[in-house]
C-alpha cells in the first residue's frame, strides 16, 4: 500500500436523504470502518495475498454431470516449464466440477496452459438434472372438507448461486514450523480449527487471518474448505507460499448453491379468510449433497389451520447445497405468499387485507399499514382488470428470523495512552462488523468512536462466531458491550482509588470523565494513571435483550405485456432488528438482500444441459445478475420501537422480497408466475393463458 | 515523430522460446527515460513474443516497466508483477467490470486488455485516484453513503464512476444506471452508488420519504 | 492464456499477407480483442501468431467516422463508443447509434471495433465450451437442438442453431452498407452477401475469403432509421431479439421500408415480407403498424424452449420503426 494513499477522513459523515431512519440506530452518522482501506484499493483481500516465489493451484474438474476419467495424459502439461505438480485420480464422477485431482505451477496463467494441455478420457454417464426428472408434479391433497373455496397449484424456483466476487480459497505461507493462513471465509475460527492437521502444526503455530472477504452469503463456513486444505498441503510440501483460489466457473460449480424447490399445495378457505385445511408438499433438488434442501412453508407467520407439510429432498447430478442467504426461506416466501395472493383472488379479498387479517404477530400488521401508505398501495387496481400494455402492479411479503444467543467472545483494551482496542475472533463479510464492535465499544464506555482500535479477522482473537445464520451481531454486540463495559468499570476503580473516592461516583461522557456529574479528568489524562498493562475486560455472556427480526416488503412493479419484461419500480422494505447499531450499514443489509431477492426472482438460474449436465452458464455472461439498470428505488425502513437487544439482520432482508415481486407480477398481469425466474418467456406465456 | 504505426514503448528484442512468465519491475524516475524508450521503434515485421517482451507503463503517475509474455493480461500486469492489487479480477471475461481501469482517459476492463497492447499509455487504477493523502469526490461520497460492502466491486464501480463523470460532470440517475450497467455488485449496493455519484457530481441523492403521519 | 506471438503490420495489406503466411501454424487478426480474448481464454482456439491492427488505418481514412454527402464511412477500427457517441451519425443514420449505445458495456464499447463486431463469432454456450464438439468445431452434433435452446435460433433450418450477435450487422443492413476489403480478388462484399447460412458453410459464419482483411465500411445514410432490441437484464446483457428498420417516409406515411431482424437466425435476417407489409403504413395507426408487424415471425421453426422469441419479434419489429420515424417517446423501453 503506498504511502500517499494513506489518507485521513472523519467517520462521522451525515446523509440526510433518509429522514425517516435518523433517530433510530445507536450511531446515525458513522461510516463504515474499513471504507477508506476498500475504496482506496488498500484492502487485501487472501485472492491479494500474491506473495514472493507463490506457487499456484487449481482443481481439474469434471466437466460433465456424469462422467467416468478413464484415463489421464499429462504428458503435454508436464513439459510446460513452470508447472511443479500434477495429480489426477481417474474417478466416477457425479457433477459438472466434481474434482479429480490438481495442476499446480509458478503463476495462474501457467496452470491455466497446463490444465489446457491434459488429454483426459471422460466416459459420459446418464444423468438427471433436475427435481422433475425423480418426481412428478405432486398434487397436494389434503383435508379440505371444512373449506368453502379450495385452491390448488405448484411452484418452483431455480439452484441459485451465490457468486461472490471473490471466489473461494486463500493463501497459506508455511515455514515448516509455523504458518499464516489467509482464507476467504466467513468463519475464521472454523478455518483455525480444521487447518491444523493438512498444515500438519498446532493451533499455537499458525495464525488465520481474513481482514477482507468478497462476499459469502453462506457459502464460505464450515471450515476451511477444500481449497485451502489443497494449499496447506502444498505449502508445507514444496515449502512456498501456495494460492489456491476457484477461478469464477469453479466458483459457479462446486461451492454451494441454494437448492431448487418445487412446492405443491392444496389449501381450503372460508369466505371470511381463513384457511381451514390443506396439504403442502415441498421438494428441495440437493444435487449431490445429503440434505439441506428443505422448504420452510409454512412459515409459521400465517394462521393455518390443519395444514400438514412433508418435505422430501431430491438428488440429481449437480453440486450440493450450501447455506445461502436465509437458507430454505426466499423459496417458501415466494410460494406462500403468491398462494396467498391467488387465494385471496379466489374468494374476493384484496390480498392487503387478506394477509393482514392472516398474519399471527401484530408488528406484521403495523409494518403492513406502514409500507402500504409508503408504496402507494391505494393506487392498486384489482388483479386482473388492466388491459393496457403497460401494467402496474402492488405485492406485499412478509419474512421473520430468529436470533442467537449473545456468546461471542469479546475483550476490549484500555490502554495507558487513551486508545481503546476492541477485539474478537470475527470477520467482516460486508455486513459492516467491524465498524458495529467500534460503536458498541465506544457507546457502553462514553467515548467518541474516533478512540477505538477494532481488532477482526485473525484467529489470535478471542474466538468468535462465523457470519453465518445473522447470528453475529446478536452474538457479540452484547458480549463486546460487557466487555467494553468491564473494562470502563475497571479504569474508574483505578480513578476511585486514587482519587480516594468511590468508583461509582465517576463516569464516562463524550471522552471526558465525570466526578459526581463535574468534568473531572480529559480521557487522555484518565487513562494516563493506569499501569503500562491497561485494563482489560472481557466477555463471553451479555444481555441478549429484547427484539425480533420481522419485515414487510412492498413492491411496485411495472410489466412491459408486450415484451414480458417485469420492470420493478419501487420497494419499500420495512425491517426490524432489535437495537440498529449503526444506522448506514443497517440500511445496507436491507437494500442488499433485497437486490439480491429481486434478481433471483427475475433472472438468476444455474442451467444444466438436460442430455449431459453440464453448466452451461457457469459465468457471469449468461448467469445473470441484477446490474445497476435493471434497478428500482429501493427504500429501507428501520423499524426500532425502543428495542434494547441487537437481532439478525443479515438474511431475513432477503426473505420477502421474490415473493412480493412475484406478487405484484400477478396483480399487474392477472396471471401468476408460478416459476422463477420470472424472464419474459414466463409472463408472456402467463399472459396467453389468462387471455384464453 | 513517433511511427503512429508503432506502438510506443517497445524493446526491440523478442526471444523465441517460452520461459513462462517473468517480470522484472523497474519505477523509472522522470518522464526523460520513457520518451526515449518511446522512440525505440520495431523495424520491419518483427515479432514481438512469444516469450517475454519489455513494455512501459504509465501507472497512477509512475513510470514503471515490466517484462512479460504478449498474452498476459494489463489485469495480470496490474495484480502480479506491479502489485496493485486494488484492480480485481472476477470474471475474466469482461462481463462484471471489477477490473475496470482508466487507460489514456477511456475506461476500460483490464481482463480483457492485453498488456501489450496498452504499453506506452497512462494507466489509472483506484489506487491513483486518492492524491497526497485526499481522496477523491467520488470516493467521499461513496464511503458517506455506504456504497459499498464486502467492497470487491468497489475498485471497479469507483474507477467507472470517476471516468464517468469526467465525461458527463451532471448526469441524470437514468444516465448513472446505463453508464454503470457494465459494473455487477452481488452484496446489493447499487442504491447507495447512485446516491453517492449524485452528490459527487454536486446533485442532490435520492430523497426517500420522510415517514407516514 | 496459451502463448503467441503479435506481429505489428503496418497496414491492411500487411497484415492480410501475415493472415496468410503459411509459415505460421494460426494467424489471427486481433482488433479491439474483446472477442478473440473470450476465444483464447476458453481454449478455442491456439493462435501462435496475433496480427493487431488496432493502429492501422485505411488510405483514405479521414476519421473514425466520417459523413460526406451521400456517404457514412466507418474505419475498420472504430470502436462501438465512438460509433455510439457520433453526433454525425445520430442524424445520419440513427440505426447504428441505436444499435450500438445499449450493446455490451461501456468497458467493452471502448475497446471493441466496428469490423469486429460484425466479424464476431456467436455466444451459444456450447460453441464457447471447449468440452462440446459442436458441428461448428467440426464435430457431429448441434447440441442446441436437444439441448437447452432458449437463447437460440428460430429462423432456419440448422443444422446449427446459433444466433449472430452482432446489434451492428441488421442495423449496416438496413443501411445498406458494403464491407470493404483488401487481400481478397474483390474489394468490397455488400453486407447482405457477408454472412452465410449454416447449410452453407457451418464452420464459419462470414464470406470473407481466407486471409481477408476489413478496412472500412461504407452504407449510406438512412436519416429515419432505428434499432430496438429486447433483453432480458437491462444492464450488460445480450438482446433475445432485436430489429433494425430504415423507412422511407412521406410526412407520417411509410413509402418503403427495409427490415432486418438480429438475435434471431445464424445471420442477420432480413424481413422482406414485414418490409412489404408497411409499404402504405401510417405510423401513426397504430392498428395498421401492428397488423403490417405481425407477419415477423412467419416462416419460423421455433426450437423446444424458445417459442417466445416468435411472439417477441413482432414487438422489437414495431417498436424500431417507430424510433425510425422519430416517435421514440411512444416506446416504453
Amino acid at each position: 500500500m503506498a504511502s500517499d494513499t494513506a489518507v485521513s477522513i472523519p467517520t462521522n459523515m451525515p446523509t440526510t436523504n433518509r429522514p425517516m431512519n435518523l433517530g433510530q440506530s445507536m450511531d446515525d452518522n458513522t461510516s463504515r470502518l474499513d471504507g477508506v482501506a476498500k475504496i482506496t484499493g488498500a484492502a487485501k483481500y487472501s485472492s491479494d495475498m500474491i506473495l514472493p516465489n507463490s506457487l499456484f493451484a487449481r482443481f481439474v474438474r469434471c466437466p460433465f454431470g456424469a462422467a467416468s476419467l478413464e484415463s489421464v495424459d499429462d504428458a503435454d502439461a508436464k513439459k510446460i516449464d513452470g508447472v511443479i505438480e500434477i495429480d489426477i485420480q481417474p474417478k466416477e464422477c457425479q457433477y459438472d466440477g466434481q474434482p479429480v485431482g490438481h495442476v499446480a505451477a509458478n503463476s495462474p496463467m501457467l496452470v491455466d496452459r497446463a490444465i489446457k494441455a491434459l488429454n483426459l478420457k471422460w466416459k459420459k454417464l446418464p444423468v438427471k438434472t433436475q427435481i422433475t426428472d425423480t418426481v412428478k408434479e405432486e398434487i397436494a391433497k389434503g383435508d379440505v372438507k371444512d373449506a368453502d373455496v379450495t385452491f390448488a397449484a405448484v411452484y418452483s424456483t431455480p439452484v441459485q448461486t451465490h457468486s461472490s466476487l471473490e471466489t473461494h480459497g486463500g493463501v497459506v505461507d508455511h515455514h515448516g514450523d509455523k504458518a499464516t493462513v489467509y482464507a476467504s471465509t466467513q468463519g475464521t475460527s472454523s478455518v483455525r480449527d480444521g487447518i491444523g492437521e493438512p498444515l500438519g502444526l498446532k493451533a499455537s503455530d499458525f495464525e488465520v487471518i481474513c481482514e477482507y472477504v468478497g462476499g459469502g452469503f453462506g457459502s464460505k463456513l464450515g471450515g476451511p474448505g477444500k481449497e485451502l486444505t489443497l494449499a496447506a498441503k502444498l505449502s508445507q510440501k514444496f515449502k512456498r507460499p501456495a494460492y489456491v483460489m476457484c477461478n469464477r466457473a469453479d466458483e459457479h460449480l462446486d461451492t454451494g448453491n441454494r437448492p431448487s424447490s418445487m412446492t405443491s399445495v392444496q389449501i381450503g378457505l372460508k369466505k371470511d379468510g381463513s384457511v381451514v385445511g390443506g396439504e403442502i408438499l415441498t421438494y428441495g433438488g440437493t444435487g449431490v449433497g445429503k440434505g439441506g434442501g428443505g422448504v420452510s412453508i409454512p412459515s409459521g407467520r400465517y394462521n393455518f389451520q390443519n395444514v400438514n407439510k412433508k418435505h422430501t429432498d431430491v438428488s440429481f447430478n449437480g453440486g450440493g447445497p450450501r447455506p445461502f442467504r436465509a437458507p430454505g426461506h426466499p423459496q417458501a416466501a415466494f410460494a406462500e405468499e403468491l398462494m396467498l395472493d391467488e387465494a385471496a383472488a379466489l374468494i374476493g379479498m384484496d390480498p392487503f387485507t387478506f394477509k393482514r387479517k392472516l398474519v399471527k404477530d401484530d408488528v406484521y400488521r403495523e409494518m403492513m399499514d406502514m409500507g402500504a401508505k409508503l408504496i402507494g398501495w391505494s393506487d392498486r387496481k384489482e388483479t386482473g382488470t388492466q388491459k393496457s400494455a403497460m401494467r402496474t402492479g402492488y405485492g406485499i411479503g412478509t419474512g421473520g428470523w430468529g436470533s442467537a444467543n449473545p456468546g461471542g467472545n469479546a475483550e476490549v483494551v484500555i490502554h495507558q495512552d487513551g486508545s481503546v482496542e476492541s477485539r474478537t475472533g470475527t470477520q467482516d463479510i460486508g455486513t459492516g462488523q467491524r465498524t458495529t464492535m467500534g460503536i458498541c465499544t465506544a457507546d457502553s464506555i462514553g467515548i467518541p468512536l474516533s478512540f477505538v482500535t477494532v481488532q477482526i479477522g485473525r484467529s489470535t482473537l478471542p474466538p468468535g462466531p462465523g457470519s453465518g445464520g445473522s447470528v453475529t451481531s446478536p452474538t457479540t454486540a452484547p458480549t463486546m458491550m460487557a466487555a467494553a463495559a468491564q473494562a470502563k468499570g475497571k479504569l474508574l476503580d483505578v480513578l476511585a482509588k486514587g482519587s480516594g473516592g468511590d468508583a461509582n461516583e465517576f463516569s464516562v461522557k463524550d471522552g471526558v470523565v465525570l466526578r459526581k456529574g463535574e468534568k473531572f479528568l480529559a480521557w487522555k489524562d484518565a487513562c494516563a494513571k493506569l499501569t503500562p498493562d491497561g485494563v482489560t475486560g472481557s466477555a463471553s455472556t451479555g444481555d441478549g435483550g429484547k427484539g425480533n427480526s420481522q419485515g414487510v416488503q412492498f413492491i411496485k412493479v411495472v410489466v412491459d405485456c408486450e415484451t414480458g419484461i417485469v420492470h420493478p419500480k419501487h420497494v419499500i422494505a420495512i425491517q426490524s432488528c432489535g437495537r440498529v447499531i449503526c444506522r448506514k450499514t443497517a440500511e445496507s443489509q436491507i437494500i442488499g438482500g433485497v437486490i439480491q431477492g429481486i434478481s433471483y426472482a427475475m433472472f438468476e438460474n444455474k442451467i444444466l444441459d438436460r442430455n449431459n449436465g453440464a453448466m452451461v452458464n457457469p459465468n457471469l455472461e449468461w448467469y445473470k445478475i441484477l446490474g445497476p439498470n435493471d434497478m428500482p428505488h429501493i427504500e429501507p425502513v428501520l423499524w426500532w420501537h425502543g428495542q434494547t437487544g441487537v437481532k439478525s439482520l443479515g438474511e431475513p432482508p432477503n426473505i420477502p422480497t421474490a415473493a412480493a415481486l412475484a406478487c405484484a407480477v400477478y396483480n399487474a398481469i392477472g396471471a401468476p408466475i408460478r416459476h422463477l425466474p420470472m424472464t419474459p418467456d414466463k409472463v408472456l406465456k402467463a399472459l396467453e393463458g389468462a387471455a384464453s | 515523430m513517433p511511427d503512429p504505426n508503432q506502438p510506443p514503448g517497445f524493446s526491440r528484442r523478442s526471444f523465441m522460446k517460452t520461459v513462462g512468465v517473468s517480470a522484472t519491475v523497474t519505477t523509472l524516475s522522470g518522464l526523460a527515460e520513457a520518451h526515449a524508450l518511446a522512440r525505440e521503434q520495431a523495424e520491419g515485421e518483427a515479432l514481438q513474443g512469444p516469450g517475454p517482451v519489455k513494455m512501459k507503463f504509465t501507472v497512477n503517475g509512475k513510470a514503471s516497466e515490466v517484462s512479460v509474455e504478449p498474452s498476459t493480461t494489463l489485469a495480470e500486469v496490474l495484480r502480479y508483477s506491479l502489485g496493485l492489487t486494488g484492480t480485481k479480477i472476477i470474471c475474466d471475461r469482461g462481463a462484471c467490470g471489477g477490473c475496470s481501469v482508466i487507460i489514456d482517459g477511456k475506461l476500460l476492463n483490464a481482463c480483457m486488455t492485453l498488456a501489450f497492447d496498452v504499453a506506452g499509455a497512462k494507466i489509472t487504477t483506484v489506487e491513483g485516484l486518492a492524491q497526497g493523502g485526499k481522496l477523491d469526490p467520488v470516493q467521499e461520497s461513496f464511503l458517506r453513503h455506504d456504497a459499498l460492502q464486502c467492497g470487491y466491486c468497489t475498485p471497479g464501480f469507483i474507477v467507472a464512476t470517476r471516468s464517468f463523470l469526467n465525461d458527463v460532470p451532471k448526469p441524470t440517475l437514468d444516465q448513472i444506471k446505463k453508464a454503470l450497467g457494465g459494473n455487477i455488485c452481488r452484496c446489493g449496493t447499487y442504491t447507495n452508488i447512485f446516491n453517492a455519484t449524485l452528490e459527487a457530481s454536486g446533485q442532490a441523492p435520492i430523497m426517500d420519504q420522510k415517514g407516514v403521519s | 492464456m496459451n502463448s503467441f506471438a503479435i506481429a505489428q503490420p503496418k497496414s491492411y495489406e500487411d497484415a492480410s499477407t501475415l493472415a496468410k503466411d503459411k509459415s505460421y501454424r494460426l494467424a489471427v487478426i486481433k482488433a479491439g480483442g474483446i472477442d478473440l480474448l473470450d476465444h483464447l481464454k476458453e481454449g478455442l482456439i491456439d493462435p501462435d501468431v496475433l496480427i493487431d491492427v488496432r493502429r492501422v488505418r485505411a488510405a483514405g481514412a479521414k476519421a473514425p467516422i466520417d459523413v460526406s454527402g451521400d456517404t457514412v464511412r466507418i474505419e475498420a477500427g472504430t470502436t462501438l463508443a465512438e460509433i455510439a457517441h457520433s453526433a454525425e451519425l445520430a442524424k445520419a443514420a440513427p440505426a447504428l447509434v441505436y444499435a450500438v449505445e445499449s450493446a455490451a458495456s461501456p468497458q467493452v464499447r471502448n475497446a471493441a471495433t466496428a469490423a469486429g463486431n460484425l466479424l464476431q463469432r456467436p455466444r451459444c454456450w456450447y460453441y464457447r465450451n471447449e468440452q462440446f464438439n459442436c458441428l461448428k468445431k467440426g464435430g457431429a452434433t448441434c447440441f442446441a437442438v436437444e439441448g437447452e435452446n432458449r437463447y437460440h435460433a428460430i429462423f432456419g433450418d440448422g443444422p446449427c442453431h446459433i444466433v449472430h450477435p452482432s446489434n451492428l450487422a441488421p442495423a449496416l443492413w438496413v443501411c445498406d452498407a458494403t464491407v470493404h476489403i483488401v487481400g481478397a480478388e474483390q474489394p468490397s462484399i455488400p453486407i447482405r452477401y457477408l454472412y452465410h447460412t449454416p447449410d452453407k458453410g457451418v464452420r464459419s459464419e462470414n464470406n470473407l475469403p481466407p486471409g481477408a482483411v476489413i478496412t472500412h465500411i461504407t452504407c449510406k445514410p438512412a436519416k429515419a432509421s432505428g434499432f430496438y432490441a429486447i433483453k432480458e437484464k437491462q444492464s450488460f446483457d445480450w438482446p433475445v431479439v432485436a430489429a433494425a428498420v430504415a423507412l422511407e417516409l412521406d410526412g407520417t406515411v411509410i413509402k418503403s421500408a427495409v427490415v432486418c431482424a438480429g438475435a434471431v437466425a445464424p445471420i442477420p435476417w432480413e424481413l422482406r415480407n414485414v418490409a412489404s407489409a408497411l409499404r402504405g403504413v401510417d405510423v401513426a395507426d397504430d392498428a395498421a403498424l401492428t397488423k403490417a408487424c405481425a407477419g415477423a415471425s412467419a416462416g419460423a421453426k421455433p426450437m423446444t424452449d424458445n417459442g417466445y422469441k416468435v411472439k417477441l419479434l413482432p414487438v422489437a419489429v414495431k417498436r424500431a420503426v417507430l424510433i425510425a420515424a422519430g416517435r421514440k417517446a411512444e416506446v416504453e423501453s
